[in-house]
């Protein structure tokens, strides 16, 4: 079974009378365990898709199922509970809480969830550990570097081990190096506890940390490059790809 | 750590927020609760203790500030649950449900709003019990004081709690059916540059350059201000209209006093009381360096309902000139068209005299021929000299004398007019009811009475227009304190591409003056009109504008001081 099986996705914009069509049958599946990204240009669409696929937006026409389970069906109570449990999400621009500490943000799926102080406790410590922020548990967001907030923001996506997470633009206001730590911290998180990642961005360096990558272009799927060898080689093979789809020096780093 | 953990760090973290929403439902509540504490106040409404032309003034405040209350808490319960989006947004995204959103959120709303109607109740109280503090012992009108109406607080109570219970449904219903990508960017979301910029665009290219960046904080929540700057408006307007009345009023009351007031001591020599040669008041009125120039005895019948006086009387000792026939009589009507009060002028036809003798109506005359006093009744008929004597040998009515006393200056009489009275009180022998029946009037006190109503009505305009007043600060300012981390975040980047920290003081600054100016200079135009029909139908139409008038230029002129001032402190 997939951790994410979504078909013939399509979405459009109304915007002052003309109809945009964004996403025109997007098909897409991801393993369990799989780590994957989106590439497209700017304004292609990945954002849309990725808000279609978390059930912030509605798409016109297609299916999203997460682990089996469809999301069309749901009724909106049902969808806060199956995104509690089965989904993380992260974000550009982090979205973490300026009004509690790192810990507390990390800590709010299973506080939302109502576990007992021990059961925080214990993920707690799993996961600091693993990020390597655990000097920071008691600092406040606004004392922490990007990069930093970022791995708190990772830290609360995998907090109640979801199914799959979704990262839109996750490295997107990081510089190189910080992109490769919080791109390693997900590959780790991905290989411990087995959780997929879907991961959207314009990124070259981010994509390459991720076993496949699909790109989106004129509303479609249109192609996916699989890594093979090293990230080197991978890397390459997505300049390939995104040259082959006419993409300009702009989509590049 | 359970989620109210995590609400009371959001609380302690958004306190600000927190407390401007508090101050806002406060201050509304707070104003109509004094107001309501003032208008359901029996003695303060009572025609026969205060004036009504004071009293009634109470009410277009009540109205106002029943609207400000109506219209202010939604939007700013609207502004406060907007500054709550991006953290419900990440509370949705990570799995929280509506329905628990909802329920915090009402919980936490409850909270405020219960906590400020409490707050608001006692401020209310404590305002109008300081009101009533004033009129009795600032300005010595008796017979009014603070009373527990619970009128009063019952409709300060559902008013509010219907407000907000309307607003909260309003607002959070909006606010729950956001998605959550509107609500995570919900600080950054931008709006359409309306029409009206466009045309200033156009109309002032040049200067809407040089202030591009002062105008860019005044675009931001459009509807939001069109709302504040209308609303601000009109309470601007209704204090300049009040002021504006009051100040005709003041000179209306003195004015009012000496026209009713012909003669400078009045007292009736009736029904055994009062019963002292004339000669001895004179002397008391000498002896206290008031000097009578003359005394004029003008005989009268009175019963029930109306005084009866003799057109040769009259006419000889006042100087009028009545030709009334035998068997008729001319309602006499003495007001002041021009004095602003409605007046019951109507005139009766006929009346009976003796068994079944009746005169019949000759017509009307509206003229003061002398003052007001208890012992004379309230309307008076002038009739034929031989009809006079009729009724005088009529036994069922009282035959008497008044007295009316002209003196070479009324204005310091006062301690004359005084010993005078303890004088008459002393010969009359009777209980204290019946003093006060019998008891001289004077222009004197009856001026001094004025100047009092005159004090107490400025008073209450001082008091209600401060309120009103404040409550339009508090409009505008609520706005620009529910817009300060959007101004911060834009001062920061402001700095971070070369604008000096002058240069931002000063288009700070400016956006302050675009805040508060325009509903000051708008609601003072808005108000002239209104102003000049109101007080025209007492002959200071213009005054009243000009009273206006004067008021705006005055509020507008205190509040470019103050913004310079807190411009020139600081910057942010
Ligand atoms: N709420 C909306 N209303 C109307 N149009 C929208 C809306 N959201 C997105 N669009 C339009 O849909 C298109 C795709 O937008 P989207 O944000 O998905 O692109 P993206 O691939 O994420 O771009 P970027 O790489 O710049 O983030 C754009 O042309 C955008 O203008
Ligand atoms: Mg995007």
């Amino acid at each position: 079974m997939h951790a994410l099986n979504a078909s013939n996705i399509s979405k459009s914009y109304q915007t002052s009378g003309e109809t945009a069509k964004v996403l025109r049958g997007v098909n897409l599946q991801i393993a369990r365990g799989e780590m994957a990204a989106v590439m497209g240009p700017s304004g292609s669409g990945k954002t849309t898709l990725l808000h279609v696929l978390t059930g912030i937006d509605t798409p016109d026409d297609g299916d999203v199922a997460i682990g089996g389970e469809n999301f069309a069906q749901l009724s909106e109570e049902e969808r806060a509970l199956f995104r509690r449990k089965h989904m993380g999400m992260i974000f550009q621009d982090f979205q973490l809480l300026e009004s509690l500490t790192v810990k507390e943000n990390m800590l709010l799926p299973l506080i939302l969830d109502k576990k007992d102080a021990d059961v925080q406790k214990a993920a707690l410590e799993k996961v600091m550990d693993a990020l390597g922020i655990g000097d920071l548990a008691d600092k406040g967001i606004m004392e922490i570097s990007g990069g930093q907030k970022q791995r708190a923001a990772i830290g609360r996506a995998v907090m109640n081990e979801p199914e799959i997470i979704f990262g839109d633009e996750p490295t997107g206001s990081l510089d190189r190096k910080t992109t490769g730590d919080v791109m390693r911290c997900m590959v780790r998180m991905n290989r411990q506890s087995g959780i997929s990642f879907l991961i959207v961005t314009h990124d070259v360096y981010t994509a390459s940390f991720c076993d496949r990558v699909l790109f989106l272009q004129d509303g479609k799927l249109a192609l996916e490059v699989k890594k093979e060898k090293d990230e080197k080689s991978f890397q390459e093979d997505i300049l390939k790809t995104l040259y082959a789809l006419g993409g300009g020096r702009d989509d590049l780093f | 750590m359970t989620f109210f953990d995590i609400s009371k760090k959001m609380l302690r973290f958004g306190f600000d927020r927190y407390r401007l929403y508090f101050l806002c439902n406060v201050s509304a509540a707070t104003l109509f609760c004094c107001f309501a504490l003032i208008f359901s106040n029996p003695a303060f409404m009572n025609g026969q203790i205060v004036n009504s032309s004071i009293s009634g003034n109470i009410f277009l405040p009540a109205v106002v500030s029943a609207v400000f209350l109506i219209f202010f808490l939604p939007v700013s319960c609207q502004a406060f649950l907007s500054s709550r989006k991006q953290e419900y947004g990440v509370m949705f995204s990570l799995g929280m449900s509506r329905k628990e959103g909802v329920f915090h959120l009402f919980f936490e709303h409850t909270v405020v709003s219960l906590s400020a109607l409490a707050a608001a109740l006692a401020a209310g109280t404590v305002l109008s019990f300081l009101f009533f503090a004033v009129i009795l012992y600032g300005i010595g009108i008796t017979g009014v004081q603070w009373q527990f109406c619970s009128e009063a607080y019952k409709i300060t109570f559902i008013l509010y709690a219907a407000v907000t219970a309307a607003a909260f449904v309003w607002n959070g219903g909006k606010f729950m059916r956001d998605k959550i990508g509107i609500l995570l960017k919900a600080k950054y979301r931008s709006e359409k540059t309306g029409k009206f910029f466009k045309l200033l665009n156009r109309l002032v290219p040049g200067y809407m350059n040089r202030h591009f960046v002062a105008w860019s904080f005044v675009r931001r929540h459009k509807k939001v201000w069109i709302f504040k700057y209308t609303f601000a408006a009109v309470i601007v307007a209704a204090a300049a209209l009040l002021m504006g009345s009051c100040i005709t009023m003041y000179p209306g009351f003195l004015r009012d006093a000496e026209n009713y007031s012909p003669y400078d001591m009045v007292y009736a020599q009736i029904d055994g009381m009062n019963q002292d040669p004339i000669q001895e008041a004179v002397r008391i009125l000498e002896q206290n360096g008031t000097k009578a120039d003359q005394v004029i005895r003008l005989p009268y019948v009175r019963d029930g309902s109306f005084n009866y006086i003799s057109a040769a009387d009259v006419n000889k000792s006042i100087g009028c000139n009545y030709q009334i026939q035998e068997g008729e009589f001319l309602n006499l009507f003495q007001y002041d068209p021009k004095d602003g009060y409605e007046h019951n002028m109507q005139p009766v036809s006929a009346v009976t005299i003796s068994g079944n003798q009746k005169l019949r109506s000759a017509g009307s005359d509206v003229r003061i021929l002398f003052n007001q006093n208890a012992a004379f009744a309230d309307r008076t008929l002038i009739v034929n000299a031989s009809d006079f004597e009729t009724l005088r040998a009529d036994t069922t009515r009282s035959a008497g004398c008044m007295n009316l006393f002209v003196f070479a200056q009324w204005e310091n009489s006062y301690q004359g007019i005084c010993a005078v009275k303890e004088y008459l009180q002393n010969s009359n022998h009777t209980d204290d009811e019946e003093q006060h029946y019998y008891a001289l009037s004077s222009k004197v006190e009856r001026y001094r009475d004025a100047e009092k109503s005159g004090q107490f009505l400025i008073f209450l305009m001082v008091f209600v227009t401060g309120l009103m007043l404040s409550a339009e600060f508090l409009l505008i300012h609520s706005q620009i304190q529910a817009e300060r981390e959007e101004t911060d975040r834009a001062v920061r980047s402001l700095k971070l591409f070369g604008m000096a920290e002058r240069e931002i003081g000063k288009c700070l600054r400016y956006r302050n003056f675009l805040r508060f100016l325009p509903p000051l200079i708008a609601g003072t135009i808005l108000s002239l009109l209104p102003s000049y029909y109101l007080n025209e139908s007492y002959g200071m139409g213009k005054l009243g504008v000009l009273a206006g008038a004067v008021f705006g230029i005055v509020l507008i002129f205190i509040n470019v001081v103050l913004l310079c001032r807190a411009g020139s402190t600081s910057s942010g």
